[in-house]
């Protein structure tokens, strides 16, 4: 999306609150408080994790995540939920975000890349995953909240173990 | 604890009968040596699934595979149109001549000296010939097809033996279950090989195979998913019929023969083959022995890998000419359940590793698959077996697969 608009965000004060928003939501995830997490999405957002390549249809193609607002609700709640088997032992991640880049802005909207390093243990195992992501924010009510969430994973196209964590 | 070695693997497997229980040893499970076995007697031997055909629908395409531990190509000639299965091995020092896992191309030229196949195995080119003796005749240095391939409704096997019963003799009763997924579309299904959750655990080969046609672990195993289904709107319904339609699942827990199972949660005789027309949105799981599994709206290739490592290549298949929001419906059934990050199949691979760590645990050998036994009936016409009275969670459909798995092992 283009816009001939004033850029909303390519000043270095809005940088830094971008910033500061990807590293928040990765401490969210990490430190489990899934719920205010899902509460950083807008009901109409998707949060997305292609299969086997970068740009699928996803009226055909499967994705490994195609969230919607409830699902994602769905997924905090479940992974927290104490039933899933694939939760005990339990997962711990770290999420590493960097190589922030400002993208298109459209009216309230801008777009953000970022590279993430997701280092996940469980079990006595550590993983690590590399992923390109796009972050589409939107500003409401002074705040910035996640309209889309994709991340492209490095290893979409291969066999891979079970993701019970939040990516 | 019995001796590993010294025990015959038909002789691991006790089959019920004499009044004794259905038991089968944990060494299926755990040693290398039943894996290496399985994959001579049964993966290198027996019909095996390779490929769907609309993975290679066009002249030039291909994919490669396994069968068994063995690299191959699935291809479609460019001007024939032929499928052909070709091992992956170039005639002159054996280096694997194809190194994607999908595309189209009319040749395969090895890397290492550079001899090239066209697509249907033909040696069409090796370089600097004048340095073979003058009886090197090339043509006999094509690319050596697998003995036998054979076409059931568009499911493509292979088997690498030469003799055998045919494609159709050995899925007998499973064909119908194999019609009834591919007829879901009057037009036909589409699978794509670049269409696929690829995922991995870390067990044996056989628990993937079992587990679509075990109902006894659902409710247990997938308690978090069907807690997740209660809490959506209009879910406490849903749940409620599920609650009604549970105490009838043992009456479709059918052992088709050959190792080939199927469960249909809703087994009704009378109504069964008009009802199975009926089916757009899910399929009952039915297992074709050793590596397919159709559920759903999918199609699960298992690949066993080693006996504690398996990978499964699901496809999640897609209708012709229907409108895109029904196709839509099916891809993101398939993201509620399945793929690594799904809400179901993942709890299932954690409870195939538990078993996979409890199989080295020596106090108890024996594993029991003796729910419904003495309530088995075979139907005299097709060989059918079930189980009319059990209320939940019959193993018939296990027996099924392991009574075949005996047979096929005490060939040496
Ligand atoms: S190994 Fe293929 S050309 Fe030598
Ligand atoms: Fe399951």
């Amino acid at each position: 999306m283009t816009s001939t608009q004033q850029p909303i965000a390519n000043t270095p004060r809005n940088r830094e609150e971008i910033e500061q928003f990807l590293y928040y939501e990765s401490h969210l995830i990490d430190k489990g408080e899934l719920e205010e997490w899902h509460g950083l999405f807008t009901e109409d957002a998707i949060y997305w994790v292609p299969s086997n390549r970068e740009t699928v249809n996803t009226s055909l193609e499967a994705s490994i995540i195609w969230d919607n607002w409830a699902r994602i609700g769905e997924r905090a709640w479940r992974l927290q939920s104490g039933l899933a088997h694939t939760t005990d032992p339990a997962s711990k991640t770290r999420h590493m975000v960097t190589n922030v880049m400002l993208g298109e802005v459209a009216g309230n909207e801008i777009t953000v890349y970022s590279n993430l390093t997701l280092f996940h243990l469980r079990r006595g195992e550590q993983r690590v995953y590399a992923a390109h992501c796009e972050h589409r924010l939107r500003v409401m009510d002074g705040s910035w909240k996640i309209v889309l969430k994709k991340v492209d994973l490095l290893t979409n196209n291969e066999v891979l173990a079970s993701l019970q964590f939040i990516i | 604890m019995i001796a590993d070695s010294k025990i015959a693997f038909s002789d691991l497997i006790e089959d019920g009968s004499e009044g004794k229980l259905f038991r089968v040893h944990k060494r299926l499970f755990r040693d290398p040596d039943v894996f290496d076995a399985e994959m001579e007697r049964i993966f290198e031997r027996e019909w095996v699934y390779v490929a769907y055909e609309t993975e290679v629908a066009h002249g030039g395409d291909y994919k490669t595979t396994y069968i068994g531990r063995q690299p191959v190509i699935v291809t479609r000639h460019s001007d024939d149109g032929e499928v052909h299965v070709l091992y992956n091995s170039c005639r002159h020092r054996g280096a694997a001549v194809c190194q994607q896992e999908s595309g189209n191309a009319n040749f395969f030229r090895c890397g290492y000296h550079g001899w090239v196949y066209n697509n249907r195995g033909e040696n069409v080119s090796v370089p600097d010939k004048e340095g073979y003796d003058e009886d090197f005749d090339q043509r006999e240095w094509g690319l050596i097809p697998v003995p036998r391939v054979a076409n059931y409704a568009g499911f493509i096997f292979a088997s690498l033996s030469p003799t055998g019963p045919s494609l159709e003799e050995h899925l007998g009763n499973a064909r119908q279950w194999l019609d009834l997924f591919t007829n879901i579309s009057p037009q036909g299904i589409l699978v794509r090989s670049d269409v696929i959750h690829k995922s991995a655990y870390e067990g044996n080969w056989k628990f993937q195979l079992e587990n679509p046609n075990d109902g006894y672990h659902f409710d247990t195993t997938h308690h978090s998913i069907l807690e997740v289904r209660r809490r959506r709107p209009g879910g406490e319904a849903v749940t409620a019929a599920r609650g009604e339609r549970r105490a009838f699942n043992s009456r479709g827990a059918l052992a088709l023969g050959n190792g080939h199972c199927a469960s249909d949660f809703n087994f009704d005789p009378a109504a069964y083959a008009e009802r199975l027309k009926n089916l757009t949105q899910v399929f009952p799981p039915t297992a074709i022995f050793p590596n397919l599994v159709i559920i759903d709206v999918q199609i699960r290739h298992i690949i066993p890998r080693a006996h504690n490592r398996t990978d499964l290549w699901v496809h999640p298949v897609t209708l012709k000419d229907v409108p895109d929001v029904m196709n839509a419906q099916r891809m993101r059934k398939q993201e509620d359940f399945y793929g690594s990050a799904g809400f179901g199949a993942p709890d299932d691979w954690e409870q195939f590793e538990r078993v996979q760590k409890g199989a080295y645990a020596t106090g108890n050998e024996w594993l029991l698959y003796a729910r419904g036994l003495r309530d088995e009936v075979e139907d005299p016409e097709t060989g059918i077996r079930w189980t009319p009275n059990v209320r939940q969670g019959s193993e018939v459909t296990l027996r099924g697969i392991y009574r075949h798995w005996k047979q096929l092992m005490a060939k040496a």
